[in-house]
C-alpha cells in the first residue's frame, strides 16, 4: 500500500484507481461500444424513415434493417449494463481494500494513539466516508472518459454525413472543457459551502435532541422548537442564494444542448426545403438530416451525465480528505508516542517475569511524568503503583502493555505467548452483546458453569439473575442496567476465567461502591497467587496488599 | 412514507403544484423540441423533393421554426426554475420535518427519550432526514409530471390518429405504473437489508475499536476483527445484490423501450403507406415516443432508493408521532412528597424492605447508598425519567400520583440536577438562562460566584458570550457539573433534587459550595443524593432527614 498520509484527497483517489485500472477500462470500453451501438440505432431509424418516406420502399423489404434495429436496441442496453457492472465491481474492490487497509492500520496502532479518534469518528470514516467514495469509481471516473469518447464518435459520424453540421457541433466542442470547469466550479462551490452549513445545522439539531431531557426539565421546549425552525429557515435562505448561481452552470449546458438541437433542426429544415444552397446543404437528405438531429442531443448527453455525477466526485474527494487527514493525524500521534513496541519480550515456557529498568514514562518526551522506576517481579505477585492523579500511574501501565514507548529505561518481559498480558482499563469495556459473549472474548474455552462460577465469585450471579436473564442478558450500549462496579467486575471475571501470566489493572476500584470494592480485592487476592499483577491505584487497601509498592508522586526533571 | 407525504401535502401544497408545473413544462418542452424538429425535417425534405419534382408545395417554415426556438428556450428556463424552486421546497420541507420531529419528541414522556437519546439512532438522524428529500424530488415531482406528460401527449395524439393515441396511452400509462411498482418491489428488500447490515457493521466496528485497550495487550485485535469483517462481507453482498438488481431492471427496461421505439416507427410508417397519416407525422410520432420513453426510462433509477427512504421514514415516523400526555393533574405548589417502593429490580434494597420517605418540610433530605443501590432511580421516578411500575412504586406529590401529573407542571415546580452534566452548544449565558426570560447579568455573576466559577467566567475570552458545548469544549467535567448547579440556582422551584452534586469536587470545595447554597436550599424542599451524608453536614449540626437505600 502506498503512503496515504500528507496527500490530498484527489491524490488518494488516484492511488486507488491504479489498482483497479483494468476493470475501470473495461467499463469504459463497454461504455464506448454502447455509444457506437447508440449511433447505429439512430442511423438505422433515420435510414428506415428515409427509405420508406423518400424512396417509397415497402416496409417488408427492409426486414434486415428492422431486425438489426431490434438487435441493436437490445445489445446497447446490455453494454451499458456491463459498463455499470464492471465499474461497480471495481468500486467494491476499492472500498474493500481501503477498509482492510484502515482496519489493519487501526489494529496495529497503539490504543493510546487510537484514543484521539473517537469510536464514532472511526466508524463514520469506515462506513460513510468509504461509501461516499463509491460514486467516484462506479459512475464518475468511467463517465469522465466517456464524456470525451462518445462525443468524438458522434462528431466523426456527423462529419461524414454533413461537415457543416459537424462544424456547428465542433464550435461548441471547445466550449466543452469550459463547461466542465464551469460545472465543476459550480458544484464544488455548492458542495463546500453546503457541507459546512449543513454540518452546523445538523450539529445544532442533534445537540438539541440529545439534550432534550435537559431542555424539558428546564421547561424550554417551546423556545427550542422555535429555535430549530429559525435555524432551518436561515439555512434555507443562505443555501438558496448560493444555488441561484450554482445552478446557472448546468443551465448553460442545458441551453447549449437546446440551442444546438434547435439550430441544427432549422438549418437542416431550410436546406432540405431548398432555402439554403451553399455549402454541403445540397447533399443533405432525410436520412442524414434525421440522423444528425437524433445524434445532436446524444453529443451533449455524456457531458450532462458527467455534471450530474459531479456530486459523486465532490463527495468522494471530501471523504478522501477526511480519511487522509485522520491517517496523517494518527501517524503524527504515533510518532509522538513511539512507533511500535519498545518492550523487550522473550517468549519462553519458563516462569513469567516483568522487569522495569530505570523506567521513565510520559506522553511527550520532554515531559517525563515520574522519576525512574526499577522493579522486578517473576512468576507471581502484586506490584502496585500509587500516587496523586497525573503522576503517571496509567501512563506506566500503558508503557508496560506496550502502548507507549518509555522516555528512558526499559521494560523486559518474559511470557509464554504474545497473548499472555491482560489489560483492564479503568473504564470497563463491555460489548453490546450477551454476558456470555462478553466473557468468551478473553476466555473462548470457558463453559457456562465456569462462567457462572466466576460471576458467583464476584457476586454477580445474584445481581444478574435477579434482574435479568443470566448469561443471556444482553448488555446495552453503555452497559445498560449495570453499575460501574458491576461492569468492572464482569471484565475482571474475564480474567478470572482465563488468567494471563501478567495482568495489568488500571484503578480497578476507583469510584466504586464498598461492596464492589470488596469483591475486587478478593479477586486480586486470588489472581496474585497465579500471575503477576500490576495495579495502578490510589486505594490504600490495595497498596497495603502489595508485594512491591512504588509511589510515583515525586516528579523529576527531564533526563539530560 | 405516507406520513411524510401527507406533511408535504398539508404544508407545501401550493409549492408542490407550482413545482410540478415547472417540471411538466420542462419535460414537455424537451419532448416537443425533438418531435417538432423531426416533423420539420421530414416535412421540408418531402416538400423539397416535391418542389424539385416540379410540384407547387406550400410549407410554412416559420411557425414550426419559432416553435422549435420556443421549446429550446422554455426547456432551458423551465429547467433552471424547476431546480431552484423545488430545491427551495425541499429545504422548507426538511425544515418542517425537523420541527415536526422535535415537537413530537419534546412531547414524549421523558423516559422514552431517555431510552433513545444515547443510542445510535441519534448518529443516523441526519442521514435519515436527508433520505427523506427523495420523497419529493424523486418519487413525487418527476413521477407525477411524467404521468402528466403521458396524459397530455396522448390527448394531443387523439387529434392526429385516435387509434395510435389509445394504444400509446395504454402502453405508456401501463409501463409507467408497472415500472414504478417493479422498481420498488425489486429493490426495496435488498436496499433495506443493505442499510440494516451497514448499521450492524458500524456497531461491530465501534465495539471493536473501543476494545483496543483490552485486546491489543493480548494481541487479539486481529482475531477479534473477524466479527466485524464478517458483518462487512454481508453488507457487501447485500449492496452488490441491490446494484445488480437495479442494473438488470435498467437493462430490461431499456431494451424493451428500444424495441418499442422500433415498433412505433414501424406502425407510423405503416400508417403512412395506408394513408392514415402523413410522412412527417410518422417521424414526429416516433420522436415523441422516444422523448416520452426517455422520461420513463429514468424511473428504475429514481425509485431504486425507495427502500432506503422507506427505512429512514419508518424510523423517523416512530419519533415523529405525537403522543398526547394523558395525565391531567396540574400542580403549582408542593405540600408533601411521599414515596414507597417495594420489589423494584433497580433498587435492590426494595426486595429486603419497603424503601420509603415522606417530605413535608424544608429540611434537606439525604438519600444515601452505594453506586448501583438505586438512588438515581428514585429521583428518576419522581421526574418521570423512568416509567413507574405499579404497584411496586407509589410516588406522590400532594396526593397526586406522579405519573398522573402533567410533565409541564411537574417540571415547572421541581428541578433536578442530574448526575451527568449536560450543556448545550451555545453561549455560557444561553446555557445558564435556558428556559428563562430576561435574566439580569448580576444575578448570573452571583450564582457563578456561589459555585466558584466567577473567576473562570471572567477569564473567558468573551465572558458570558463564550461558546460552550461540543465545539466549545473548554469546560471540564467538574466545571460542567457546577454550571448545571448554577443554572438551577437561577430558578425558583418548590422542590430541588441534586444527584451527586459534589462528585469530583474535593471535600473543602464541596463544603464551601454547600454552605453558600444552603439558604437557597432551605427556601424550598430539597432532596440530595449522595454515597453518604457528608461529614461537614453532620458537623454543622443542622437538622436533616436521611434515608439509606443500601442493602442491609
Amino acid at each position: 500500500m502506498p503512503d496515504m498520509t500528507n496527500i490530498s484527497g484527489t491524490q488518494f483517489l488516484k492511488q486507488q484507481i491504479a489498482s483497479q485500472r483494468p476493470l475501470l477500462y473495461r467499463s469504459v470500453v463497454f461504455g464506448g461500444c454502447a455509444s457506437l451501438f447508440m449511433i447505429a440505432q439512430w442511423l438505422l431509424v433515420a435510414f428506415i424513415a428515409h427509405s420508406v418516406l423518400v424512396d417509397s420502399s415497402s416496409l417488408s423489404s427492409l426486414w434486415v434493417y428492422w431486425l438489426l434495429l431490434i438487435v441493436v436496441s437490445v445489445v446497447k442496453p446490455w453494454l451499458n449494463f456491463q459498463q455499470s457492472n464492471q465499474a461497480q465491481v471495481a468500486s467494491a474492490k476499492v472500498k474493500r481494500s481501503i477498509r482492510s487497509t484502515l482496519m489493519t492500520r487501526w489494529n496495529n496502532t497503539s490504543p493510546v494513539a487510537l484514543q484521539i479518534l473517537s469510536g464514532g469518528a472511526i466508524a463514520s470514516q469506515w462506513i460513510e466516508d468509504i461509501e461516499a467514495i463509491d460514486g467516484y469509481f462506479s459512475r464518475y471516473w468511467p463517465q469522465q472518459m466517456l464524456a470525451v469518447l462518445s462525443p468524438l464518435f458522434i462528431i466523426i459520424v456527423v462529419a461524414y454525413l454533413n461537415w457543416l453540421c459537424a462544424v456547428l457541433l465542433l464550435v461548441s466542442a471547445p466550449l466543452i472543457p469550459l463547461f466542465m470547469v464551469l460545472v465543476g466550479m459550480g458544484a464544488e462551490h455548492i458542495n463546500e459551502k453546503y457541507a459546512l452549513l449543513r454540518q452546523r445545522l445538523a450539529g445544532h439539531f442533534l445537540d438539541r435532541i440529545a439534550n432534550l431531557s435537559t431542555i424539558s426539565l428546564l421547561g424550554a421546549q417551546q423556545t427550542m422548537s422555535e429555535e430549530v425552525a429559525t435555524r432551518g429557515d436561515n439555512y434555507r435562505q443562505v443555501v438558496m442564494k448560493t444555488l441561484k448561481l450554482a445552478f446557472l452552470s448546468s443551465t448553460v449546458l442545458e441551453f447549449f444542448t437546446s440551442v444546438a438541437i434547435a439550430s441544427l433542426a432549422i438549418y437542416i429544415g431550410f436546406s432540405l426545403y431548398g432555402a439554403i444552397n451553399w455549402g454541403p446543404a445540397q447533399s443533405l437528405t432525410l436520412y442524414s438530416g434525421l440522423a444528425i438531429l437524433l445524434l445532436a442531443p446524444e453529443f451533449f448527453k455524456p457531458l450532462r451525465n458527467l455534471s450530474a455525477y459531479y456530486h459523486d466526485k465532490a463527495s468522494a474527494v471530501g471523504a478522501a480528505n477526511n480519511i487522509v487527514a485522520s491517517l496523517t493525524q494518527l501517524q503524527y500521534e504515533e510518532e509522538q508516542y513511539g512507533n511500535g513496541d519498545a518492550r523487550k519480550i522473550t517468549l519462553s515456557e519458563r516462569d513469567a517475569r516483568l522487569e522495569l529498568k530505570n523506567l521513565v514514562v510520559g506522553y511527550r518526551s520532554h515531559l517525563p511524568l515520574n522519576k525512574s522506576v526499577t522493579a522486578e517481579i517473576s512468576k507471581r505477585g502484586l506490584l502496585v503503583f500509587s500516587g496523586d492523579s497525573g503522576c503517571g500511574k496509567t501512563t506506566l501501565l500503558n508503557t508496560l502493555a506496550g502502548y507507549l514507548n518509555p522516555i528512558a529505561g526499559e521494560v523486559n518481559v518474559t511470557i509464554n505467548s504474545k497473548r499472555s498480558i491482560a489489560y483492564l482499563p479503568q473504564k470497563a469495556w463491555i460489548k453490546n452483546a450477551s454476558i456470555r459473549h462478553n466473557l468468551a472474548i478473553a476466555a473462548p474455552a470457558a463453559n457456562d458453569p465456569q462462567m457462572l462460577a466466576a460471576l458467583e465469585k464476584l457476586d454477580l450471579t445474584n445481581e444478574i439473575t435477579l434482574k435479568h436473564q443470566g448469561l443471556d442478558t444482553v448488555l446495552g450500549e453503555h452497559g445498560q442496567g449495570l453499575s460501574g462496579g458491576q461492569m468492572q467486575r464482569i471484565s475482571l471475571a474475564r480474567v478470572l476465567l482465563n488468567p494471563s501470566q501478567i495482568i495489568l489493572l488500571d484503578e480497578p476500584t476507583a469510584s466504586l461502591d464498598i461492596k464492589s470494592k470488596g469483591l475486587i480485592y478478593g479477586a486480586i487476592e486470588e489472581l496474585r497467587e497465579k500471575a503477576i499483577i500490576a495495579i495502578s491505584t490510589h486505594d490504600p487497601r490495595i497498596v497495603s496488599m502489595a508485594d512491591i509498592h512504588i509511589d510515583l508522586t515525586k516528579k523529576v526533571k527531564a533526563p539530560q | 412514507m405516507k406520513f411524510w407525504l401527507s406533511i408535504i401535502y398539508q404544508s407545501e401544497r401550493k409549492r408542490l403544484f407550482i413545482g410540478l408545473f415547472w417540471s411538466l413544462l420542462t419535460m414537455l418542452s424537451g419532448v416537443g423540441l425533438l418531435a417538432l424538429s423531426g416533423w420539420l425535417i421530414t416535412a421540408t425534405a418531402l416538400a423539397g423533393l416535391a418542389i424539385t419534382a416540379g410540384l407547387i408545395v406550400k410549407l410554412d417554415m416559420y411557425m414550426p421554426g419559432s416553435g422549435i426556438r420556443y421549446f429550446a428556450l422554455s426547456r432551458t428556463i423551465g429547467r433552471y426554475i424547476e431546480r431552484l424552486y423545488n430545491h427551495d421546497t425541499i429545504l422548507r420541507l426538511i425544515a418542517t420535518y425537523r420541527v415536526t420531529i422535535f415537537k413530537a419528541l419534546s412531547h414524549k414522556p421523558l423516559h422514552e427519550i431517555r431510552q433513545t437519546s444515547d443510542s445510535e439512532w441519534l448518529s443516523r438522524l441526519t442521514s435519515d432526514l436527508d433520505a427523506l428529500d427523495g420523497i419529493l424530488i424523486r418519487y413525487t415531482i418527476p413521477t407525477l409530471s411524467t404521468g402528466l406528460v403521458i396524459l397530455l401527449v396522448s390527448a394531443f395524439l387523439c387529434f392526429i390518429w385516435f387509434d395510435f393515441a389509445a394504444v400509446f396511452f395504454l402502453t405508456a400509462a401501463l409501463s409507467w405504473m408497472l415500472l414504478i411498482r417493479l422498481s420498488i418491489s425489486l429493490t426495496k428488500g435488498a436496499a433495506k437489508a443493505s442499510i440494516a447490515q451497514l448499521n450492524s457493521t458500524r456497531e461491530s466496528l465501534i465495539s471493536h475499536i473501543k476494545g483496543a485497550f483490552v485486546l491489543s495487550s493480548q494481541n487479539m485485535m486481529d482475531t477479534h476483527q473477524t466479527n466485524t469483517l464478517d458483518e462487512l462481507s454481508l453488507f457487501e453482498y447485500h449492496h452488490a445484490a441491490l446494484q445488480k438488481r437495479i442494473a438488470k431492471l435498467q437493462f430490461i427496461t431499456d431494451s424493451l423501450f428500444g424495441i418499442a421505439q422500433g415498433a412505433v416507427l414501424f406502425s407510423g410508417l405503416w400508417a403512412v403507406n395506408n394513408q392514415i397519416i402523413e410522412g412527417p407525422t410518422a417521424v414526429m410520432l416516433a420522436l415523441l415516443f422516444i422523448g416520452v420513453s426517455e422520461l420513463l426510462q429514468t424511473i428504475p433509477e429514481q425509485f431504486s432508493t425507495w427502500g432506503k427512504t422507506q427505512y429512514a421514514s419508518e424510523r423517523l415516523k416512530k419519533l415523529a408521532v405525537k403522543k398526547v400526555e394523558t395525565c391531567s393533574a396540574n400542580i403549582d405548589h408542593i405540600k408533601t412528597i411521599t414515596c414507597k417502593v417495594k420489589n423494584l429490580p433497580t433498587i435492590p434494597a426494595s426486595f429486603e424492605r419497603k424503601v420509603s420517605f415522606t417530605l413535608a418540610d424544608t429540611k434537606p433530605l439525604f438519600i444515601t447508598g452505594r453506586s448501583g443501590a438505586g438512588k438515581s432511580t428514585l429521583a428518576k421516578l419522581l421526574f418521570k425519567l423512568t416509567p413507574a411500575v405499579s404497584p411496586n412504586v407509589d410516588m406522590k406529590i400532594n396526593k397526586h400520583s406522579v405519573t398522573g401529573i402533567s410533565s409541564k407542571s411537574l417540571y415547572s415546580v421541581c428541578s433536578y440536577l442530574e448526575q451527568s452534566p449536560s450543556l448545550l452548544s451555545g453561549s455560557l449565558y444561553y446555557n445558564l438562562t435556558l428556559g428563562l426570560n430576561n435574566v439580569d447579568e448580576q444575578k448570573i455573576f452571583d450564582v457563578l460566584a456561589k459555585v466558584e466559577l466567577l473567576e473562570w467566567a471572567d477569564a473567558l475570552p468573551e465572558g458570558l458570550n463564550t461558546w460552550l458545548g461540543e465545539s466549545g469544549g473548554q469546560v471540564s467535567g467538574g466545571q460542567a457539573r457546577r454550571l448545571c448547579l448554577a443554572r438551577l440556582l437561577l430558578r425558583n422551584p418548590a422542590l430541588v433534587v441534586l444527584d451527586e452534586p459534589f462528585n469530583g469536587l474535593d471535600n473543602t470545595m464541596a463544603k464551601r459550595i454547600y454552605e453558600r447554597i444552603s439558604p437557597w436550599l432551605e427556601a424550598r424542599k430539597s432532596i440530595i443524593l449522595l454515597h453518604e451524608v457528608p461529614t461537614f453536614v453532620i458537623e454543622s449540626g443542622v437538622d436533616y432527614h436521611h434515608v439509606d437505600v443500601d442493602l442491609k
